[in-house]
């Protein structure tokens, strides 16, 4: 009310004390709205104004809008306007500068005539800028036979306009400011509340001071129960036992390092378990570490999964592992990636000695170069057969193992690896020893009747000329003949002798290189007699020169025995058995044993080879000869192969790897 | 061929007693030139004329060509069957004494049995063989053989 009197006093003459007096107003800090209307308040009094009122800008869309108005009715606040230009406020503000009416001489006719029609008799219109910045305008005015404005009132009202005008633009930055500051603020708090991990701020005090949406939600807590709580008092006391979060918060408080917790189990009530790794992150300000930021993330899914890999894994590695077979797996370059435990019993050699290397180190190196083709043939894509290449054990033996490799795959199809299933053929092998065996037991009684009456021979010789070197017949040459054939007969019984042991006696295991030739002539040695008892007749057409295989004499021995008896009986009434030889190929030996006999019926030549199929008396023939053939020459790597005429013949053609450079 | 008539060299070379035509003429067939050889031997010392043959072919030609008293064939030949080149004997020349040789079969086999039932042959003998015995059939064999008379061979095994 003082303030009131005070003015009301200098009304009739605006004095500098008046002016000190209404400046209080600015100095008070009011709000902005409160402030325009104190000093619209003082504007009118001190002016005798009958109205006032101020006019802000919108920049936007170049409109003056009432903010204040006084001696007006209030209902024109926010809603009369006038446009840039138009009228005496819009005037002012788009030329900047102040109006006083009637007495403004440049003043244009319709703003004379605006202010006429308003029934005001005098108008002061005053611009409310800071620099070139327009806020907006204050407009007195007086109605009716009022005296108009004076220059001192404009000079008054500049003033105190010029005073509001940077009041006004102080209280519009700090707005912005406060504005801005919240925005940021809000933008930080939806940062924190959208975060997926649990987020505590602990402070010296050992309080939180701030804790995330995400961590209220899981712990099952408020912000009541939560802020300004001691740690303690948050977490349960078990949970504040074994992970030592206080004093790892301590910790971090002093070394100013974040620390690497690690996992946590916490259930909030009422919910199930869930598992944490935890971290503690020191939140440093100008005094060093102000608080302790705790991060927890939620990894109870993540945990999960990594235990269902975990088991996945472990099934596969034990069905792997539980596995009669060597299965290792291989990479591009072959090397080797993981090994089972039948690799490692069968070799003698463990994981660690064979990780890295390539399998080709660990081939025997006869079998390298098969493996090392159909590797590479792998790699590019291609399907491959399987081979059979042995072994090298720790201890330096050699075991014979079937492998059947294949291509690993991505999803694009690209070849990332190989997987190498190997079958150890040790025992197999000794089985078919066993029956290759009793099947050339079966055939050394079918020429039994050959070999006796070949022995027979030499012995009548040796017996004849013994009794003649007894009897001393008077003839000088005739000791001299006796003892010469008696020698010759021997050496003969005692080769038919030596033959017939080599052929019964069980295999060597060893391959080598073999003159095909060689072991040919001993064979047909053998069944000579065997074979011209039945008026066959035996060529051989053999290729000078014929490279050598490499092979097991003793098996292949077996193999042409078989063949030739069989020609033998495919001819009860005589004929010819044609042994040819030839090399076929650079790296092939051809065998052929070609007879005249009674043929084979073509409904019986998809089963010949099987074991077992004979289709001879019970008693005369075990049905194998031609099974044990094929076996020791897929052992061989050679294929065999019959083709024959009934009632005209039959051959059988076999091909033998023959020795290249790199065996 | 390694047709040879040992009877002739050796009957001049050794100048026996007796001369070579009054001899009885034997047929060694076998495969084997050494017991031609030694078998040969063994008959000339008994006081016979030889020849010898290694294949069936060769023996019917000189079966053919002059009568010899006894034939001993082998039962394995390159090119024919021992039975058959009896019977083929047998056919070329009745009064021709056959007797088999061999160390395939054994005197009880069905096929001996069945060729001296049909008389392919008179006697068997089984490789190896005593001199003694095959000297004794021999001569019984001659004697049969001059008498005109083979089937009585028979008798004599």
């Amino acid at each position: 009310m003082d303030r009131q009197a005070t003015t009301q006093e200098q009304m009739e003459q605006p004095s500098l004390a008046s002016l000190f007096g209404c400046w209080k107003v600015f100095q008070d800090h009011l709000h902005p709205d409160e402030l325009v209307h104190q000093v619209l308040e003082v504007m009118t009094q001190v002016t005798g104004s009958s109205t006032a009122s101020l006019m802000l800008l919108d920049e936007d869309d170049q409109t003056l809008r009432v903010k204040a108005a006084v001696g007006l009715p209030q209902d024109i606040i926010g809603t009369a306007q006038v446009r840039l230009g138009e009228g005496i406020a819009g005037w002012v503000a788009k030329n900047r500068r102040p109006l006083m009416l009637p007495d403004g001489s440049d003043i244009p006719v319709s703003v004379r005539e605006s202010m006429l029609g308003q029934n005001m008799c005098s108008s002061l219109c005053l611009p409310l800028s800071v620099g070139t910045h327009l806020l907006g305008v204050v407009h007195l005015t007086h109605h009716g036979d009022e005296a108009p404005f004076r220059l001192e009132d404009l000079w008054f009202a500049s003033l105190l306009a010029e005073r509001l005008a940077v009041a006004l633009d102080i209280a519009r930055f700090r707005d912005e400011q406060a504005r801005q500051l919240q925005a940021r603020e809000r933008f930080i708090r939806d940062i924190l509340k959208s975060i997926p991990s649990s987020l505590l701020v602990i402070d010296r005090s050992m309080r939180v001071v701030s804790a995330n949406r995400n961590f209220l939600l899981k712990a099952k807590r408020d912000e009541e129960s939560t802020l300004g709580h001691r740690i303690e008092e948050v977490f349960p006391r078990a949970l504040m036992e074994y992970t030592q979060l206080d004093r790892q918060i301590l910790q971090v408080f002093r070394s100013g390092q974040p620390v690497e917790g690690g996992k946590l189990a916490y259930r909030a009530p009422g919910l199930p378990n869930r598992v944490y790794y935890y971290r503690l992150v020191p939140i440093k300000g100008q005094s060093g570490v102000e608080s302790v930021l705790l991060l927890m993330d939620d990894i109870t899914e993540r945990e999960q999964l990594g235990r269902e890999v975990r088991l996945a894994e472990r099934h596969l590695a034990s069905v792997v592992d539980c596995a009669n077979d060597l299965v290792i797996s291989l990479n591009r370059q072959g090397r080797i990636l993981t090994w089972n435990v039948a690799a490692e019993h069968a070799s003698g050699l463990k994981m660690d000695q064979v990780n890295g290397q390539t399998l080709l180190s660990f081939c025997a190196s006869r079998g390298q170069s098969v493996m090392a083709d159909m590797l590479q043939k792998l790699t590019q894509g291609e399907r491959v057969r399987n081979v059979e290449a042995n072994l090298t054990t720790s201890d330096g033996r050699e075991i014979p193992i079937s492998w059947s490799c294949s291509a690993m795959r991505e999803d694009g199809g690209e070849v990332v690896g190989i997987v190498a299933v190997g079958r150890d053929l040790t025992e197999r092998r000794s089985l078919e020893a066993q029956l290759i065996q009793s099947a050339k037991m079966a055939s050394l009684g079918v020429m039994a009747g050959g070999i006796a009456h070949e022995v027979r021979n030499p012995l009548g010789i040796i017996a004849i000329s013994a009794q003649l070197l007894r009897e001393r017949f008077n003839d000088p040459e005739l000791p001299a003949g006796c003892l010469e054939r008696i020698d010759k007969a021997v050496k003969r019984a005692s080769l038919i002798i030596e033959n017939l042991l080599k052929f019964a006696r069980a295999s060597r295991e060893q391959m080598e290189k073999v003159d095909v030739h060689a072991v040919l002539d001993e064979t047909l040695a053998l069944l000579a007699n065997q074979i011209s008892l039945q008026k066959v007749a035996l060529k051989k057409d053999f290729q000078p020169d014929l490279p050598t295989v490499y092979g097991n004499p003793d098996l292949l021995q077996q193999v042409f025995a078989n063949l030739a008896l069989n020609a033998r009986n495919a001819m009860p009434e005589g004929g010819t058995l044609v042994v040819t030889t030839r090399s076929s190929r650079a790296d092939q030996v051809e065998l052929q044993f070609s007879d005249t006999g009674c043929g084979i019926p073509s409904e019986n030549l998809p089963k010949i080879f099987d074991p077992f199929f004979t289709t001879r008396p019970v008693g005369q023939g075990t049905g194998l000869g031609l099974s044990i053939c094929y076996s020791i020459v897929q052992q061989h790597r050679g294929t065999i192969e019959v083709q024959s005429q009934p009632g005209e013949g039959t051959t059988v053609t076999v091909r033998l790897p023959s020795v290249t450079d790199d065996m | 061929m390694i047709c040879s008539n040992l009877a002739d060299q050796q009957d001049s070379s050794r100048k026996e007693p007796e001369t070579g035509k009054d001899l009885p003429r034997i047929l060694i067939v076998d495969d084997e030139p050494d017991m031609c050889w030694a078998l040969g031997k063994a008959l000339q010392v008994s006081h016979y004329s030889v020849a010898t043959a290694t294949r069936g072919a060769e023996a019917l030609e000189l079966v053919a060509a002059e009568r010899f008293a006894v034939v001993l064939v082998d039962v394995k030949l390159p090119d024919l069957d021992g039975l058959e080149l009896a019977a083929l004997i047998r056919q070329e020349s009745p009064q021709t004494v056959v007797v088999l040789v061999s160390g395939y079969f054994y005197p009880e086999d069905e096929a001996i049995s069945e060729g001296l039932e049909k008389g392919l042959f008179v006697d068997f003998i089984a490789k190896p063989f005593r001199l003694e015995k095959v000297r004794a059939i021999v001569r019984r064999s001659v004697e049969a053989s001059e008498r005109g008379n083979c089937n009585d061979a028979s008798s004599l095994g």
